[in-house]
């Protein structure tokens, strides 16, 4: 039978065991809006059992372990859903850039036939230059020998010129491959791989702790594997990657290398070797052997080089544009004794030029009749040819930019779906290891009450023993 | 049971809050500029069509300019040619009394007469607009009629400079074009008409009647071949005026889709705002009347 000393050997283990519990309350409720944090419960167990005549008697309870509340599989959703919420982030930032490049507005012109409005006068966006362009040669073929037309067809075919180059040049600092000196794409990619190189550092380094910290206790240093967690899903913004489980606790990461394997940047508490960009692509230069290359699918990194990779796109199709309005102006303009209208070898949006001048710009043959109006009748009759490219000029034009507007379009709807799924599955991840202030302070009061009934049962104790060390007395 | 945590309130209320927000701020810039559409993204078929409507406006925009341009010629040269065929039936109507007449003073003042009417018919065949010769087919830079001069000053011949062929044309609609001037071959019979006129003048002023008789008939031709030219010039005249027809109204058309395209109809986002606006209150209210809400209020 249990003597008094057993009785508060037992309350004094339960005083201990609650006080551990307030302990861990106190820590979640002071994590609570500390989003890497999951919350931690204590494990109570029972401290052994010793033979009595009565039977097994309990010595009473012990915390026996600090359980995390986190989910593997939740976490990995998590990182992997975080990568492809960046991916579609990054694109939609760049692609909402070229649509803006572009410069295309849409209005409904006001006035009417007869009278342009004063907002509207001048034209807006390369569509409207485009036509404005084309009906300045109408104005040319009405009037040949008026300057006043000259200068105006020259102003416009500028006005196009310049514009249709701005455009190429807002581009061409969106896509990839970028030029020497780099571009804002490029310089996005350098920035993200130097943050990559950063948090794997700091991976590293959190590797290191835990190792030594479970080495002899596995799964025990739970505020180092939450933070380990946060850094994971900060790198999982930049890259795609997979995390292998290694000695004590610690984690390998891999990535693809495009080609069916894998190349390691993270092994036990060593960065292997060095993320950076090399013109459109990124490469791993490790710390001993070959450089490898590196591919990524997720994250913002990706991001870029696709975003770079499609903007390119535009500009291809902007220089087709450009190439069809140089070549077809050309040939219905050069008779062969006119010489070209646009530089011939102008064929690319950045290379675009006119080569005419006010002084020598025709209506017609050179030597022809002076209010000879056929080669600005057919230079004008381009505007209306369903065979200049897509359609006619502008609806050839207007692909381009319904093109990126789709883009931006089915982007924007990718992204909104992703969030809503990332906000679905971070809630899932918040409803089993978030911490909930009114459960912590129910646990508060149930512990506070264990403890005060424990500590109860030794002023009793205290009492019996009392009792019996004065009646020893006497 | 899903379990509600301090966070999963906090959050779900926060991404509520903001896209509420967004719509918000999206209806609000609709109200604000009165238009639907701002970027290709927001409605890319509708974007594609009011390009496509955009585009034709400004091309009827520029075939009304045309039109107008010529309007002008045509009304130009509808003046100058009628005031040539009044000359021409003056100088016809003299032919007559010149024949009729015995009287030598009197036949020298009407070969003085249809000289007068000659330089006049000349000077209205070298008509310009803005610098250009109306008169010229194609050759618009330099006067298409240039005369020869006895030593008296008077006119002996009328040659025409300008083009044969036809005369330039201008684009007044989709794949319509049109000339507002005559072509080269009726220019080339005002210079026939003008070149009659002298031969009646000298034979008036040298009273020889058969060549009188004869000059007068062709001078009566002549008129002809001006009346067909006027027709020309009216012909041209009524198709631009029906062209310019169908393009106002095509272009009011174009004006109606572009609109309803890209303008907000203001009361159905006036009701998406209020809408919107009730939403982000509700949100508020119960949002913050949750977060408020611990049971730590009650110990």
């Amino acid at each position: 039978m249990p003597g008094l000393f057993d009785s508060l050997y037992t309350s004094t283990n339960s005083l201990r065991a609650q006080s551990a519990a307030l302990d861990i309350v106190g820590r979640n409720m002071s994590n609570v809006n500390n989003p890497a944090y999951s919350r931690q419960r204590v494990v109570f167990g029972d401290k052994g059992s010793v033979d009595t005549p009565l039977g097994a008697q309990s010595l009473g309870i012990e915390p026996v372990a600090i359980q995390q509340m986190r989910d593997t599989l939740l976490d990995n959703q998590v990182r992997e859903e975080t990568s492809n919420s960046e991916l579609l982030n990054s694109q939609a930032q760049y692609l909402q850039q070229a649509q803006t490049a572009l410069g295309q507005g849409l209005y409904s012109q006001s006035g009417t036939v007869d009278t342009i409005s004063s907002t509207t006068a001048l034209p807006a966006g390369i569509s409207a230059s485009v036509d404005a362009f084309f009906n300045a040669w109408q104005s040319f073929a009405t009037k040949p020998s008026d300057p006043v037309n000259k200068q105006q067809l020259i102003a416009n075919t500028d006005d196009l010129v310049n514009k249709v180059k701005l455009a190429d040049k807002r581009l061409t600092d969106l896509s990839l491959p970028p030029p020497a000196l780099g571009n804002a794409i490029s310089g996005q990619m350098d920035s993200g791989a130097g943050q990559v190189n950063g948090l794997l550092t700091t991976l590293a380094d959190l590797n290191r702790q835990i190792g030594r910290a479970e080495i002899i206790n596995p799964g025990t240093a739970v505020d180092l594997r939450d933070q380990r967690q946060a850094k994971l899903e900060e790198l999982a913004k930049y890259i795609d990657y997979t995390t292998v489980p290694q000695n004590a606790g610690q984690i390998g990461i891999k990535v693809s290398d495009g080609a069916g394997g894998t190349v390691d940047l993270l092994n036990l508490s060593t960065v292997t070797g060095t993320l950076a960009r090399t013109g459109s692509a990124y490469q791993w230069t490790p710390t001993t052997g070959p450089v490898a290359a590196v591919s990524f699918a997720g994250g913002s990194l990706a991001g870029y080089q696709q975003v770079g990779a499609t903007v390119q796109g535009y500009r291809t199709q902007l220089d087709g544009f450009i190439n069809a309005l140089v070549t077809k102006v050309n040939t219905a303009y050069n008779s062969g004794v006119n010489g070209d209208f646009f530089t011939a070898a102008g064929t690319t949006a950045a290379t675009f030029a006119r080569t005419a001048t006010t002084a020598t710009v025709v209506a017609t043959d050179v030597g022809g009749p002076s209010g000879g109006n056929n080669r600005a009748l057919a230079v004008a009759a381009l505007s209306t040819d369903n065979t200049f490219l897509n359609g006619t000029p502008t609806q050839s034009f207007a692909r381009i930019v319904t093109t990126v507007g789709q883009d931006v379009s089915t982007n924007q709807a990718r992204a909104d779906d992703q969030k809503s799924l990332g906000a679905l599955l971070l809630s899932q991840r918040d409803s089993y290891g978030g911490v909930s202030l009114d459960e912590e302070t129910a646990d508060m009061m149930r512990f506070q009450r264990a403890y005060q009934a424990s500590a109860k049962m030794m002023s009793v104790l205290d009492g019996l023993m009392e009792t019996m060390m004065n009646t020893l007395a006497r | 049971m899903i379990r509600i945590t301090a966070n999963t309130t906090a959050s779900r209320l926060s991404a509520d809050l903001s896209r509420l927000a967004s719509t918000e701020s999206r209806l609000t810039q609709q109200m604000a500029s009165g238009k639907r559409l701002i970027d290709a993204s927001d409605d890319v078929p509708a974007a594609g069509r009011v390009m496509g409507y955009e585009s034709e406006k400004r091309s009827l925009q520029q075939y009304e300019r045309n039109a107008q341009r010529g309007i002008t010629d045509l009304a130009v040269g509808t003046t100058a040619l009628t005031s040539i065929h009044e000359l021409a039936s003056k100088a016809f109507n003299i032919g007559p009394a010149a024949s009729a007449s015995g009287d030598p003073a009197q036949q020298a003042a009407m070969s003085t007469q249809i000289d007068g009417l000659l330089e006049q018919a000349v000077s209205l065949s070298n008509t310009q607009v803005n610098g250009n010769y109306l008169f010229g087919s194609q050759a618009t830079a330099a006067a298409p009629f240039t005369v020869t001069r006895n030593g008296a000053g008077q006119i002996t011949a009328v040659t025409y400079g300008g083009t044969g062929g036809a005369a330039p044309q201008i684009a007044i609609s989709e794949g319509a074009q049109i000339s507002t001037t005559t072509d080269g071959t009726q220019n080339g019979q005002l210079a026939t008409y003008l070149n009659n006129l002298v031969q009646l003048r000298d034979a008036v002023a040298a009273n020889n009647k058969p060549v009188i008789n004869s000059t007068q008939n062709a001078v009566g031709d002549d008129e002809d071949h001006i009346v067909n030219m006027l027709s020309t010039l009216a012909s041209s005249q009524y198709r631009i005026e029906v062209t310019r027809t169908q393009n106002t109204t095509r272009f009011n058309q174009l004006s109606d889709l572009s609109s309803n395209e890209t303008d907000v109809n203001m009361a159905e986002t006036i009701v998406k705002y209020q809408s919107a606006d009730r939403s982000y209150q509700a949100a508020l209210q119960a949002g913050s009347k949750m977060m408020k809400q611990s049971l730590l209020d009650y110990i």
